[in-house]
């Protein structure tokens, strides 16, 4: 819990220093598709309330992106396995492609691809993390 | 089933209150508290931008070059002003523009772009706001090069869209030639030069200037501010108007702070 929101609260303060990419919007997608938990909307709600008093947005603009956007992933999850690799990368193009529209970035659809990209190699990262963890549960019950 | 209308009432929750947010927002009744949040995590988001900018700027001799370039670029435009002010024997205008009494040195604290260092920001997050008498629309300039301007304000915040924006439209003249016509923002360091009729003469290497439209209560810009060199002409006979590429000597993904001129 804690390495989750250390990582919110650096990928917000990239995204309104330094760089466009939506590395909150990359967490929140994983968040949703790994843990299919509601907290999700809340840790979304926040994000982008912090997102507008930073970027000097009018507030709450952001939030009713991500809040819609993550009712969209679990509309899904209703009838679509949602934990794969195409929808990870699929639901980051889009979301991504969306968020940078609203936001007037430029390079749109290479950021879109860089994100979706990024937001598919973190989601292998966590099957990784979740099968190691798996693992070594398995070895200390042997034991 | 359970779990299915509990999203669905978490959902209904946030984006209901999003959306009053949101148009509470509109009215300015939130920028109090929304400012003074931003002034506690603003010093974060200083040290991300500032420990980028350091990382990005030293790696290269370029920032040097760059900088020597915006002197020359700056010296040759002050030299010209003054050979024109003399041919017109207005020798009560010898002064630098705009006038140093009114710019406020600001520190940008944000600068986001798609790879920092590569790819120009679109805007500027800087700290100064209305508390430091900063209001929409106010020119930022770095020496007597254009910047952009002020497009939103908070308490302690500004955000300024820069010159190169694709939705950023001046008024222009040229330094030599006196030729006006309007320039329009391409993305990145260049910008485009338009409505110059046939009659009048532009050529590749000339400064384009600031016009001058400042208002009263100082916002607009004033006069005399670089805002780019000419690259090309394109005069067709046929076409109305002479088209030119215009390069602005700021590289804005290098700059740590700017000035904005304030009445």
């Amino acid at each position: 819990m804690i390495i989750l929101i250390l990582l919110f609260v650096f990928s917000i303060i990239l995204e309104t220093s330094v760089v466009t990419i939506p590395l909150s919007l990359i967490l929140l997608l994983n968040f949703a598709i790994a843990t299919k938990k509601t907290s999700v909307f809340l840790a979304g709600f926040i994000c982008g309330l912090i997102l507008d008093i930073l970027l000097l947005n009018p507030l709450g603009q952001t939030s009713i992106f991500f809040v819609v956007f993550l009712a969209l992933v679990f509309l899904y999850e209703r009838k679509f396995d949602i934990q794969t690799f195409p929808f990870v990368f699929g639901s980051s193009l889009l979301g991504s492609l969306s968020y940078l529209i609203l936001i007037d970035a430029r390079y749109i659809l290479v950021q879109a691809l860089v994100s979706a990209l990024l937001s598919t190699a973190f989601f292998w990262g966590l099957i990784q993390a979740d099968s190691l963890h798996l693992r070594n549960k398995k070895m200390l019950y042997e034991k | 089933m359970r779990k299915r209308s509990k999203i669905s009432v978490v959902f209904f929750v946030l984006l209901t209150l999003s959306i009053l947010i949101f148009l509470i927002s509109l009215t300015g009744i939130l920028s109090g508290p929304s400012s003074i949040f931003a002034k506690i995590l603003s010093p974060f988001q200083s040290i991300s931008f500032s420990g980028f900018n350091f990382f990005t700027n030293s790696s290269t001799t370029k920032a040097k070059i760059e900088d020597e370039n915006r002197n020359l670029i700056s010296k040759m435009a002050d030299y010209n002003k003054l050979v024109r002010e003399n041919r017109a024997l207005r020798d009560q205008f010898e002064i630098q523009t705009p006038k140093s009494t009114g710019l406020l040195p600001a520190k940008i604290v944000g600068a986001p772009s798609f790879i920092p260092g590569v790819t120009d920001p679109t805007f500027l997050i800087i700290d100064k706001g209305l508390k430091d008498r900063v209001k929409i629309g106010n020119a930022v300039v770095v020496k007597n090069i254009l910047v952009g301007k002020v497009t939103s304000v908070s308490d302690y915040f500004s955000k300024v869209s820069i010159v190169s924006n694709p939705d950023f439209l001046i008024n222009a003249m040229d330094q030599r030639t006196q030729a006006q016509g309007i320039v329009k923002g391409k993305g990145g360091r260049q910008l485009m030069l338009n409505n110059v009729v046939q009659s009048q003469e532009v050529k590749a290497g000339d400064i384009l200037i600031t016009k001058g439209d400042q208002k009263e209560d100082g916002t607009g810009f004033p006069p005399d501010l670089i805002i780019g060199k000419i690259m090309s002409v394109d005069k067709k006979p046929s076409a109305v108007f002479q088209i030119g590429e215009v390069q602005s000597p700021l590289d804005f993904s290098y700059l740590s702070e700017v000035f904005v001129v304030v009445y």
